[in-house]
């Protein structure tokens, strides 16, 4: 049923969110291997394999990549746009998650292709059981497309 | 819309066509006149110069003038005369006037010059009057009507007197001429038989189509609105008064002719009457006289005690008796009843015995033979009128045989009476009842084949017998005598003068009696009144071209007075409508689409050339001039939206830039309502206004709609973010306190610490930043220098924790403004400076000032890590922030540009790159005192 363990890029600029998403998937054990950065800029980097990120050993693509949308230097959008603009990477599912729930920030993200949006609760119980299904959703029921590698 | 500009405007249908019409036809007609009686000259007909027999011709010379000047008017062209045109015109009438001035001063002082024949073989003369010279009326006239038309060609003022005067000789001419025409009509032309040369019939016709030319050529200047300046609403009475006019004059011309021919006929049957009685009268006395001495030949003939006395006389000539017997029949005869002598003849012819006897006077030869024939015929003879060859007298003479008393056969002598008619016949046929200068009775005998008179004439010598007319000349009264025509005639008698005769025949003897006066004598009465028809005739026309002039004039001056009262209504109107259209912020206007294609602004108020830099009158006639100023982008869309306005009849509107070529690019919009007009053309009516303020409003609006919708969601997002942070570790706070996870319990904690203490700041931030929207201090006068100095005191801390440098331009500047909030820009920019300086060595901050007065440009430059080209446009962005790490809310350089913003000011930001050092530069327009 799941198959290799896949790579997720959580692309978070509050800190304490990244502890909470880090920290469910942790829990559920389905944690595959789950890398934080915390802007836009960052984020593209490490797709492209730039700066920081320039060894693929310690930068594996990932199987999903996990979205907020007000990042700092590079705007969530941007990188949404970026990410299914590219013929590489386009087939990575996009999930967004973030606080807004406004009707233009949804529209926009599935404007531009985002495989998925999720609003994060501000209710801890709900925050976690989303965290759990998202877990199975994507990382247990969802089936990846073959990587080219 | 794409118009073409270089079409014409219409022109208006020529005017005065009509009166222009009239100036070539009197041209025309002048000029043919003058050509005829050229040819007149040319083939020596006579009566292609003077219109009829005894009339004066027209002289060569006056022919040439006319046909110079008729020739000159084909050539007048109204608009078009050229230079060349009104050179050849005036030469003409100039020349023409000396030409008449000349030739009217030689013909007063009687200077006849051959040269006026211009070669033509001219003699003679009619009435006294030498032909083939112009007449001084002639000439005068000439000089009269070339003076007028140089007059009429060279001004071109309406209303102008010369014009007046122009057209008044025009009338004089017309008037004078026509009498002279109609006198010509009644047979009776004027100023013959007196000093001057009279006009020719031809010379009048001529005048009389030149004065009308004339007349029109003047019309347009002497009643100005009329013909060429082209009103046409003036040119419809002013042609039906010209041709009342004509008509009018036609009118008098003919009514005063079929009057005088009228009073004529009535006169001449008069006439007529009385020389038939006259004639009867002459006629019974003649046959009385002839009765009486038939009747006393009669009481010899067969008388037989005469026959007795006649034989003794014969048979006895020397017997005393019988010729005192004889002698005294004689005396009684001779003297009782006018005989001249009484002679016997014997049967040869000769004269035996005559009384008086001393006398004595041979017979004449034709008497004899009268007397033979009397003799054999037995009869009374009469020897009709005769001339005695030897004495050379005039006779008459009654024979009467005599024969024997017994044998009745046997002839015995002729008594012959002798009559003088001198004596008493040519008196009594001479005279004439009443006084008359050219009465005249004739007798007259047809002899052969010619009518001899045989009286004595009046006008005329010894013609008793010798003067004799031709049988062929049948003109002659005495001839159609002679031929048996009796009553009355007309004719021309042996003088050569028209006449009118009664004709009679007188019973039982060759005589014919001609009863004649000269025509002129009859006509001269009618003459007198002629004179009266005709001059009443002038006066009327006078009157009625006068009547009509005043009509015209009337009318003329109504139709101004109307249209100068239209035009004072029309100018106030207008001047209201400039007036209030002045005032209006944005322009009036009226754009006709025309079913060509062609649109233009028919009205447009002044304020066009505010919007579009355009003057009303440069789009009069057609619009590019406006669509090449409207905006390229927009140009299409304006044609499209006016067009289908047109075409489904709504109102127009439109909002529109305007490159103005002087203001540069505006806003305008225009509404207009399209009406259809009967010709298919399309009129809109509507306004333009300049929008250029609402569409910045409009424009700020929506960037501050749009800053306002950021703000919000900014503001959403960021405290819900905190919130989600606090109520999920509050969650893990409970797990991990139930399973007293010590580690975990702090971390989570700390979390929490975070979120609350950032969500604080961001309200506090937030409530900064609401303040900043309005200034809440009163604008005071402040240095620079010193607002620098607060910032960096109030950055005190940072800055001596991080050990920068910092450094303050040398600048008398003032400021003038909200002290607190410009103290605000440099405390923050100098915050973020010292917030980025990274690992920089010598961090250092300047803080200066470039430029001066408007173009003053503030910076704060600092040598820290310096911002991404790429992100330059974010920094000034609501809560953006570029490091994660930071402490800061994002919201310092939104909060200094708000400010900046508040005084009208612009900021940017320049960094070559990442550890570069970064610079910000910012205007404040309106707190930089000039």
């Amino acid at each position: 049923m799941h198959g290799e363990p896949i790579t997720i890029l959580l692309v978070e600029d509050d800190q304490a969110h990244a502890e909470i998403v880090r920290r469910n998937f942790e829990k559920s054990r389905i944690a595959n291997r789950l890398i934080h950065v915390s802007d836009g800029q960052a984020a593209l980097d490490y797709l492209y394999g730039r700066e920081a990120f320039s060894d693929p050993l310690q930068a594996p693509r990932p199987g999903l990549v996990l979205l907020d949308l007000r990042l700092p230097k590079i705007d969530g959008l941007e990188v949404l746009r970026t990410i299914k603009a590219d013929a590489l990477l386009s087939q990575i599912p996009v999930v967004i998650l973030t606080t807004s729930a406004a009707e233009s920030d949804v529209a926009r993200a599935y404007d531009s292709h985002a495989n998925s949006y999720l609003v994060k609760p501000v209710d801890f119980s709900q925050f976690i059981e989303l965290m759990e299904v998202l877990g199975y959703y994507w990382l247990v029921w969802n089936q990846h497309p073959k990587s080219e590698e | 819309m794409n118009l073409p500009s270089d079409r014409e405007p219409a022109l208006t249908p020529m005017s005065g066509d009509f009166i222009h019409r009239l100036v070539m036809i009197g041209g025309g007609i002048a000029a043919v006149i003058g050509c005829i009686a050229m040819l007149g000259w040319l083939l020596a007909l006579p009566r292609l110069t003077s219109l009829g027999q005894g009339l004066i011709p027209m002289a060569p010379s006056t022919a040439a003038l006319f046909i110079a000047y008729g020739t000159a008017l084909l050539l007048v062209r109204r608009s078009t005369c050229n230079r060349r045109t009104m050179l050849i015109l005036h030469s003409i009438f100039t020349i023409g006037a000396l030409i008449s001035v000349a030739l009217f001063f030689l013909s007063i002082n009687g200077v006849f010059l051959s040269a006026e024949h211009l070669g033509f073989k001219v003699m003679g003369a009619v009435e006294g009057s030498p032909i083939g010279h112009m007449s001084p009326i002639t000439a005068f006239t000439f000089l009269l009507i070339s003076l007028a038309y140089l007059t009429a060609i060279t001004v071109r003022q309406s209303g102008d007197w010369r014009g007046v005067t122009a057209w008044w000789l025009a009338i004089m001419v017309i008037v004078a001429y026509v009498m002279l025409i109609l006198a010509y009509l009644f047979g009776t032309p004027m100023f013959y038989g007196g000093t001057f040369i009279p006009p020719a019939a031809p010379t009048s016709l001529a005048f009389l189509a030149l004065g009308f030319a004339l007349l029109a050529l003047a019309q347009p200047l002497a009643w100005p609105g009329t013909g060429r300046s082209g009103q046409d609403a003036m040119r419809y009475p002013s042609k039906v008064l010209l041709i009342a006019f004509l008509l009018l004059a036609a009118g008098i011309i003919s009514a005063g002719y079929y009057y005088h021919r009228k009073q004529e006929k009535h006169y001449l049957s008069e006439v007529e009457r009385q020389l038939s009685a006259i004639a009867d009268l002459k006629m019974g006395e003649l046959l009385l006289w002839r009765e009486e001495r038939l009747a006393d030949a009669a009481l010899f003939h067969n008388n037989i005690a005469f026959a007795n006395l006649v034989k003794s006389v014969i048979k006895h000539p020397g017997a005393q008796q019988p010729f005192r017997e004889i002698k005294a029949w004689g005396v009684a005869l001779k003297s009782k009843r006018n005989y001249n002598r009484i002679f016997l003849l014997d049967t040869l012819g000769a004269s035996s015995w005559s009384y008086p006897e001393s006398a004595s006077e041979p017979l004449s030869r034709h008497v004899r033979q009268k007397a033979l024939e009397s003799l054999r015929t037995g009869r009374i003879t009469v020897a009709d009128f005769y001339r005695n060859e030897i004495s050379g007298r005039i006779y008459l003479s009654i024979l009467v045989p005599v024969f024997d008393p017994v044998r009745a056969s046997e002839p015995l002598g002729v008594i012959v009476m002798r009559i003088d008619p001198e004596k008493y016949l040519y008196p009594f046929i001479k005279r004439w009842p009443v006084s008359s200068a050219s009465a005249e009775t004739l007798l007259v005998r047809r002899e052969g084949n010619a009518a001899l008179f045989l009286n004595e004439l009046r006008f005329k010598k010894d013609s008793a017998l010798n003067l004799s007319v031709p049988l062929q000349k049948t003109e002659v009264p005495a001839v159609m005598a002679a031929l048996g025509r009796e009553g009355v005639v007309r004719g021309i008698d042996y003088r050569g003068h028209p006449v009118l005769a009664a004709l009679r025949s007188i019973p039982d003897s060759p005589w014919r009696l001609v009863t004649r006066m000269d025509v002129e004598e009859v006509y001269a009465p009618m003459r007198e009144r002629l004179w009266i028809t005709v001059f009443l005739a002038g006066a009327m026309l006078l009157a009625a071209g006068t009547g009509v002039g005043f009509v015209w004039r009337r009318q003329s001056s109504q139709f101004y007075r109307d249209k100068y009262e239209a035009e004072l209504k029309r100018v106030e109107l207008e001047e209201r409508l400039t007036r209030i259209a002045a005032n209006l912020p944005g322009a009036i206007f009226q754009l006709q689409l025309r079913p060509d294609g062609v649109s233009c602004l028919p009205y447009a108020s002044s304020g066009l050339e505010e919007l579009y830099g355009v003057l009303p009158g440069d789009v009069v006639l057609e619009t590019s001039r406006l669509f090449a100023v409207i905006h390229p982008d927009d140009s299409p869309r304006v044609s499209a939206t006016i067009l289908e306005s047109a075409r489904t009849l709504t109102a127009w509107h439109s909002e529109h830039r305007v490159i103005h070529p002087e203001r540069g690019p505006i806003w305008v919009e225009g509404s207009a309502t399209p009406e259809l007009k009967p010709d298919g053309s399309v009129l809109l009516h509507g306004f333009l206004a300049e929008i250029t303020g609402r569409k910045q409003k409009e424009r700020e609006i929506e960037k501050k709609n749009s800053e306002l919708e950021r703000f919000t969601y900014t503001v959403s997002h960021d405290l819900k973010s905190p919130l989600v942070t606090i109520k999920t570790f509050m969650g893990y706070l409970e797990e991990d306190i139930r399973f007293r996870n010590e580690d975990r319990i702090q971390q989570d904690l700390g979390f929490m610490h975070n979120a609350a203490d950032k969500m604080s700041q961001l309200l506090d931030e937030l409530l900064e930043l609401s303040r900043v929207g309005r200034l809440s201090n009163p604008p005071e006068e402040v240095a620079f220098r010193d607002l620098a100095r607060e910032a960096v005191s109030l950055d005190a801390g940072r800055i001596s924790e991080r050990g920068v440098a910092v450094e303050i331009g040398d600048t008398a500047l003032v400021l003038v403004g909200d002290r607190s909030r410009l103290v605000e820009i440099w405390q923050n920019l100098v915050e973020n400076a010292c917030k980025f300086m990274g690992d920089q060595e010598y961090p250092r901050i300047e803080i200066g000032v470039e430029g001066s007065g408007h173009e003053t440009i503030f910076f704060v430059r600092d040598n820290g890590i310096g911002i991404d080209p790429r992100f330059h446009s974010k920094v000034f962005g609501l809560f953006e922030k570029l490091e994660v790490g930071g402490d800061g809310t994002g919201l310092g350089l939104a909060l200094v540009k708000r400010i900046v913003e508040l005084y009208d000011g612009t900021i940017r930001v320049e960094s070559d790159g990442t550890g570069k050092g970064t610079t910000i530069f910012f205007t404040l327009p309106s707190a930089v005192k000039p």
